[in-house]
């Protein structure tokens, strides 16, 4: 009786494309997962949406000082932590309730949208960088590494149709960077370094290459949760599960590449048609 | 900018930087950043192990806040001055 199963070695000896069953068994395996790794995510992540549910409910003032609690508590958790990737993950956490209070402190009501990206997007980069050298990690190490430029032309292509449906969902979004080639480029420029990039080089090299450590493919989960509690804020269930579903598809074109080139790329391309591009095609 | 500023707006508005920062999310955001500089301070000069490591801990949300207080001012700033 001839065997169901074709054996791999002779599908690729053909010259046809490994069997893709054969190339998922050489991925790491998932492995064992530390309960109280666990159990500080399922911590982290209960505080910061009860720091959420509180900007929310309460305004401004609670959710600052709700995010401040937070913020330091998750400080203070890290400091008492040895060195290792659970306290990679505490400190890099931290940076979302700090970037949050960030959101909601500076004022945005005489600055154009454009520049208060630029006000948050400065002092978010500077805790990355921080963060980075608290932790002794290097480029390389949160994803910031050569990709197949294949990769990132595919992703950036998709991300550039994916900022249509994202436009579709949020609607028109005044950036009030002024008219003219020079408003253009002003934009343009804060758009995909203080939007793409930095989301990206948090999200998914600093939080999810700490949580692929701690959870293996898990860390697309905690990166996409992270993601998604961010923008949360808007308020938009479908534009929350919009953003859900693409950090999902950044997260893993992440873990499968090493490299944050191509979400980076995809991402930027994403704000870039959102903000930027249509709404003067289409205002 | 001043035509633009109605009057509702302009009681609202701190008169001055002093007042901005006594506003509530910017008074948090000002309170914590002194609670970590003093930290920070006290673990400088503090003898006791990895106390280098907590202050560049503590670095990573001063930095930021830092930042955020110098942006914070600067737009109270420009509020303030249209209205004399």
């Amino acid at each position: 009786m001839p065997p169901i199963t074709t054996p791999a070695m002779a599908i690729v000896s053909t010259g046809a494309r490994p069997y893709p069953l054969f190339r998922r068994a050489r991925r790491r395996p998932l492995g064992q997962v530390d309960p109280s790794s666990v159990s500080l995510v399922a911590g982290i992540g209960a505080c910061l949406v009860a720091a959420e549910v509180v900007t929310l409910a309460g305004g401004t003032a609670p959710g600052v000082l709700a995010h401040a609690t937070v913020l330091l508590a998750l400080v203070a958790v890290s400091l008492r932590q040895p060195a290792g990737p659970a306290q990679q993950l505490t400190l890099t956490m931290a940076l979302v309730p700090l970037i949050r209070m960030l959101s909601l402190t500076l004022p945005a009501a005489i600055v154009p949208i454009v520049y208060w990206y630029l006000e948050i997007g400065l002092a978010a980069f500077e805790g990355i960088f921080l963060t980075m050298r608290r932790l002794d990690l290097t480029p390389r190490d949160v994803g910031l590494r050569s990709a197949p430029i294949r990769e990132v032309v595919a992703v950036g292509l998709a991300g550039a149709v994916l900022g249509i449906p994202a436009y579709l969902i949020v609607g028109p979004v005044d950036l009030g960077q002024g008219g003219g080639f020079l408003g253009l480029a002003v934009a343009s420029a804060v758009v995909i370094v203080f939007v793409g990039f930095l989301e990206e080089l948090l999200f998914r090299g600093l939080i999810q290459t700490a949580g692929t450590k701690l959870f293996s493919r898990g860390g697309v989960i905690v990166s996409v949760g992270a993601t998604v509690l961010m923008y949360s804020a808007s308020l938009n269930p479908r534009y929350v599960i919009f953003v859900a579903l693409v950090a999902t598809f950044f997260g893993l074109v992440a873990r499968r590449s090493g490299s944050i080139a191509a979400p980076v790329a995809g991402h930027a391309a994403l704000a870039w048609m959102q903000l930027v591009v249509l709404p003067i095609i289409l205002s | 900018m001043t035509s633009t500023v109605t009057r509702l707006v302009m009681d609202t508005l701190p008169q001055t930087p002093g007042q901005a920062l006594a506003a509530p999310a910017a008074g948090i955001l000002v309170a914590l950043l002194v609670i970590v500089l003093i930290a920070r301070l006290l673990l400088g000069v503090a003898d006791v192990p990895r106390s280098r490591a907590a202050v560049r801990t503590l670095d990573v949300v001063a930095a930021p806040l830092f930042i955020a207080l110098a942006f914070i001012l600067s737009t109270r700033v420009l509020e303030i001055l249209p209205l004399g």
